[in-house]
């Protein structure tokens, strides 16, 4: 067989597309010359090397060059600005239940708006049945509950606005 | 062809869906292969990794239009080759083999020719004809079918066929001692 017969062979094997007949073929070629085993060796050797190729990687903070084009970085900026909203809600409860300025401008609207009287009315006839039915301990503490009451609502403001802020982020992205 | 995995399909949807930990999965996965793919290709660091980025960027913005009943990382390939071919085309580079990036200093002994013949093998590949160099690679090291090579560069099997059988052959040239 001719050598250039073998190299066809030879790129068959290389392929994965060589039948048995052509297989025993050459292998039977390969036995009996040294020169084409070599240069099948050699083939075989230097295809098989490059799937071993070194891996070669971008710069570390590649991922979040991409991530920030993309936009999803923007879901954080929202998160903080959510938490920063619920730090002031906190704070607000907070002052409403220690100082007297809310309860005189509370006052002022209230006498603004007489709709505003009714539900207040209303809302304290719930309360004070609610009140009356607490046990004695949480009585006891009645003046610790707003501010116990706020910082509640202040989770669950917090935990809600967080989520509505992530879907947010998720529909522009 | 081979179709995109369950848990790539997965991992597309929750990109869709805006979800940065499928993203960065999806570059956590791919990245290595496409950055050594286009530094390859480019020979410059720097070149490879704004090809690479853009390859990325280009994947996401476009990842609706993605048909999931096709193999995702050849999907990225062709981005990478079309994107790799802008950059040949605006550029006319010359191919330059950069040395900073071969194997340290640490090794073990008895791994250096190991080494030795994958820097030979890396060099000799580098000195390929951009499109030999690119079959070369899609081939053997990320074991492409040629249908499948094809599709990625868009040229006929019968072209792929010669000249990866071409490139093979001067591939061993360059790595051993020449055939008489």
């Amino acid at each position: 067989m001719k050598h250039r017969e073998i190299e066809r062979l030879i790129q068959k094997t290389l392929d994965g597309e060589i039948c048995p007949r052509d297989k025993g073929r050459l292998d039977k070629h390969l036995a009996a010359c040294r020169e084409c085993a070599e240069f099948f060796g050699e083939m075989v050797d230097s295809t098989a090397a490059l799937r071993k190729l070194t891996e070669f990687y971008p710069q570390p903070g590649f991922n979040d060059r991409v991530i920030s084009r993309l936009g999803l970085r923007r879901r954080f900026a929202w998160a903080k600005a959510g938490i920063a909203l619920a730090g002031g809600w906190l704070a607000a409860a907070i002052f409403a239940a220690y100082s007297p300025l809310p309860a005189e401008l509370l006052g002022k609207i209230a006498t603004s708006f007489p709709a505003l009287v009714r539900f207040y009315d209303n809302a304290a006839i719930v309360v004070s049945s609610l009140t009356s039915l607490l046990t004695p301990v949480v009585k006891n503490s009645i003046d610790a509950t707003g501010p116990v009451i706020g910082a509640v609502f202040s989770v669950l403001f917090i935990y809600i606005l967080g989520k509505t802020l992530q879907k947010e982020a998720k529909c522009r992205t | 062809m081979r179709k995109a995995p369950a848990e790539i399909r997965t991992l597309i949807q929750k990109a869709l869906s805006g979800d940065e930990g499928a993203c960065q999965r999806l570059l956590n996965l791919y990245k290595g292969r496409i950055f050594s793919y286009v530094y390859r290709m480019v020979r410059n660091y720097h070149d490879a990794e704004d090809i690479t980025f853009d390859t990325f960027i280009k994947c996401f913005n476009a990842l609706a239009t993605f048909d999931t009943s096709r193999p995702f990382a050849a999907w990225l390939f062709t981005i990478a080759h079309n994107l790799t071919m802008d950059h040949f085309r605006k550029n006319r580079i010359e191919v330059d083999y950069i040395d900073e990036f071969h194997p340290g200093d640490d090794d073990l002994a008895g791994d250096y020719e190991k080494k030795r013949k994958l820097e030979q093998i890396d060099l000799a590949l580098s000195q390929l004809p951009p499109l030999d160099r690119e079959l070369v690679i899609l081939f053997h090291k990320e074991e492409y079918s040629y249908q499948e090579i094809s599709e990625i560069l868009t040229i006929p099997v019968t072209t792929i066929k010669t000249r990866l059988h071409r490139a093979r052959r001067k591939l061993r040239d360059l790595v051993g001692k020449p055939k008489e």
